[in-house]
């Protein structure tokens, strides 16, 4: 990291606290995002992910440490945060806090209407987004009639409109079914393609898995930073435990068959390549 | 307790602009003690009709009969009967709200006016049921336990009264891996000892193969399919046109069936299971091979 363009987002030493006395959510975070990358976030229920996803998207500052956006330090007031909360979409987890308007393309449009962008530059982001989403069909529907998955799809089209330079998506594919879930890692994948990073915060250990780089935090620290599959496999081999968290399930299939006797040491954990290998190696044995 | 659909359909908002049918002419019956698990696209009209078959919503036409009693566009469940309904919604963590997590399960009873003594044991029963040790939790504030702990809590609210109907909507969303997986496991051990109804809303088509003895599949409002986890797995390429796409464990099925086609007279519906069918027809151990 000599010289060059500083890297997107950085954080360093980032601690979160919400009450004074209280365990920190996120203790002493060094982070860094660049432009174009795909980062996968694993974690419990409770070990500081979706603060990371707040700090990173500057809804909250953290108690201590820095945010440095672009090689600058971001400040800790509202109009501090503001270039933050620009540069990165944030989708969260309850698509119910980030629905305020009265109709699906208005919402949609809230973000971009907010940067004062042109009617029409406005009108085409709305329904590029809409239709990527899949919500045309939707567009003047009232947003509380909408299910569960719809009001997800709509945060993502909310986010889409603002182009920022980075997204990040607490949990938005928990509540899609699974042909909304492959149309959403689609377009996530669109939107790296276009140069923006992607920080994907997910319980799904098979979408974590794809990932160039996984994070895994436990109890507000940073206990992993690197690629995913050194990682499952030390999970998968037990020299690493962290509660909440279970190997993939192509690890887990390869443990199961090998304590019932056979060896099975595929070259991938994808399901097809372990159920293969439990073949060969029942041949050969 | 038995629920009968009779040429139900539902339509949100109703005589206003914004009318959505969430589903149209919906005729099935279910025996008591029965797991269904309900599948389909989101907005395919499977949380709608959970809600019917609770008393949540009524239908817009047609009846849904439920523990004898009708529920329709002009008759409300009786109390009585929906007295007898239990519904785990989206996210049921966000309803607790009492300090210990013991006031907070027996809630249900204590408004019903069930003696206190008997009010404790049972909430204590029914949080065991859901692997909440009561000696550890009883005494605990909810707001203390971890999203997983919460939500079993929540569950256990539900079940402490004993319904003879239960309705869940994706009971395991936004819990992390094991909670979720633990979650599964009392749930199992509950429906098999208790044998409630059970109607089951989940996009994750491993828990509906796992827990349930029928599934019923919606698409664009209408009943798609009813058919037996087996049959749902024999035949699921054809239902790939409901929105279903294979997990990775239903991946490593298909890499079975591919090499061994008798797979599918009754395939496994659980990992373990899957695992144990390898080695039983790999004959591994038997054969001593080396782990």
């Amino acid at each position: 990291m000599t010289g060059g363009t500083p890297p997107l987002l950085r954080l360093e030493g980032v601690t979160v606290r919400y009450r004074p006395d209280g365990p920190p959510a996120l203790a002493e975070i060094d982070l860094t995002l660049r432009a174009g990358e795909w980062v996968s976030v694993l974690g419990a229920n409770g070990s500081g992910k979706s603060t990371l996803a707040r700090v990173l998207a500057g809804l909250i500052a953290p108690t201590a440490g820095a945010v440095i956006l672009r090689g600058a330090p971001v400040g800790a007031t509202e109009t501090g945060l503001w270039p933050l909360r620009q540069a990165v979409g944030l989708v969260l987890q309850n698509p119910e806090d980030q629905i305020v308007a009265a109709t699906v393309e208005d919402d949609v449009a809230f973000g971009p209407e907010n940067r004062a962008l042109p009617p029409d530059e406005i009108e085409r982001r709305v329904t590029a987004a809409l239709r990527r989403t899949g919500l045309e069909a939707l567009r003047s529907v009232e947003p509380a009639r909408l299910s569960g998955g719809e009001k997800q799809r709509l945060a993502v089209a909310g986010a889409l409109a603002v182009e920022p330079a980075a997204l990040v998506f607490d949990e938005a594919t928990s509540m899609l079914d699974a042909e909304a879930r492959a149309r959403l890692l689609a377009v996530m994948r669109e939107e790296q393609a276009a140069g923006r990073a992607i920080v994907h915060i997910t319980h799904e250990l098979e979408e974590a898995e794809v990932a160039s780089r996984l994070v895994v935090l436990d109890r507000g620290r940073l206990r992993y930073d690197g690629p995913p599959a050194p990682f499952f496999t030390a999970l998968a081999e037990g020299r690493l435990a962290l509660p909440g968290l279970l190997p993939p399930f192509g690890v887990r299939l390869a443990q199961d068959l090998t304590a019932r006797g056979i060896a099975v040491r595929p070259a991938r954990f994808d399901p097809e390549a372990v159920v293969e290998a439990a073949w060969t190696s029942a041949s050969k044995g | 307790m038995d629920v009968r659909f009779e040429g139900v359909s539902h339509v949100y908002g109703a005589g206003t602009p914004f009318a959505r049918p969430a589903l149209s002419s919906v005729t099935v019956s279910i025996a008591a003690g029965s797991v269904v698990a309900l599948l389909g696209r989101s907005g395919s009209g499977k949380t709608t009709f959970a809600q019917l078959a609770a008393g949540l919503e009524r239908p817009t036409a047609g009846r849904v009969i439920v523990g004898g009693a009708e529920s329709s566009a002009e008759r409300r469940l009786p109390p009585d009967v929906r007295r007898r309904i239990g519904a785990v919604l989206q996210h049921p963590e966000h309803q607790l709200f009492e300090e210990t997590v013991g006031r907070d399960v027996g809630f249900a009873l204590r408004r019903r006016g069930v003696p206190p003594d008997e009010v404790e044991r049972r909430a204590r029963a029914a949080l065991f049921s859901v692997g909440l040790d009561p000696e550890a939790y009883f005494a605990r504030s909810p707001f203390r336990l971890s999203g997983g702990e919460k939500r079993r809590a929540a569950i256990a609210g539900v079940l402490v009264y004993e319904p003879e109907l239960v309705v869940f909507d994706e009971p395991t969303a936004g819990l992390d891996p094991e909670a979720r997986e633990r979650l599964i496991e009392h749930l199992e051990a509950v429906f098999r000892r208790r044998r409630p109804t059970v109607l089951y809303v989940t996009h994750r088509i491993d828990e509906a193969i796992r827990l349930a003895d029928r599934v019923l599949l919606f698409d664009a409002g209408r009943l798609a399919a009813d058919v037996t986890p087996a049959e749902l797995l024999r035949r699921f390429e054809a239902y790939r046109r409901f929105g279903l796409r294979p997990s990775p464990f239903i991946r490593a099925l298909f890499a079975v069936g591919r090499r061994a086609p008798d797979v599918w007279d009754d395939p496994p519906r659980t990992p373990a299971a899957l695992a144990d069918w390898l080695a039983a027809r790999l004959g591994g151990g038997r054969k001593g091979a080396r782990p």
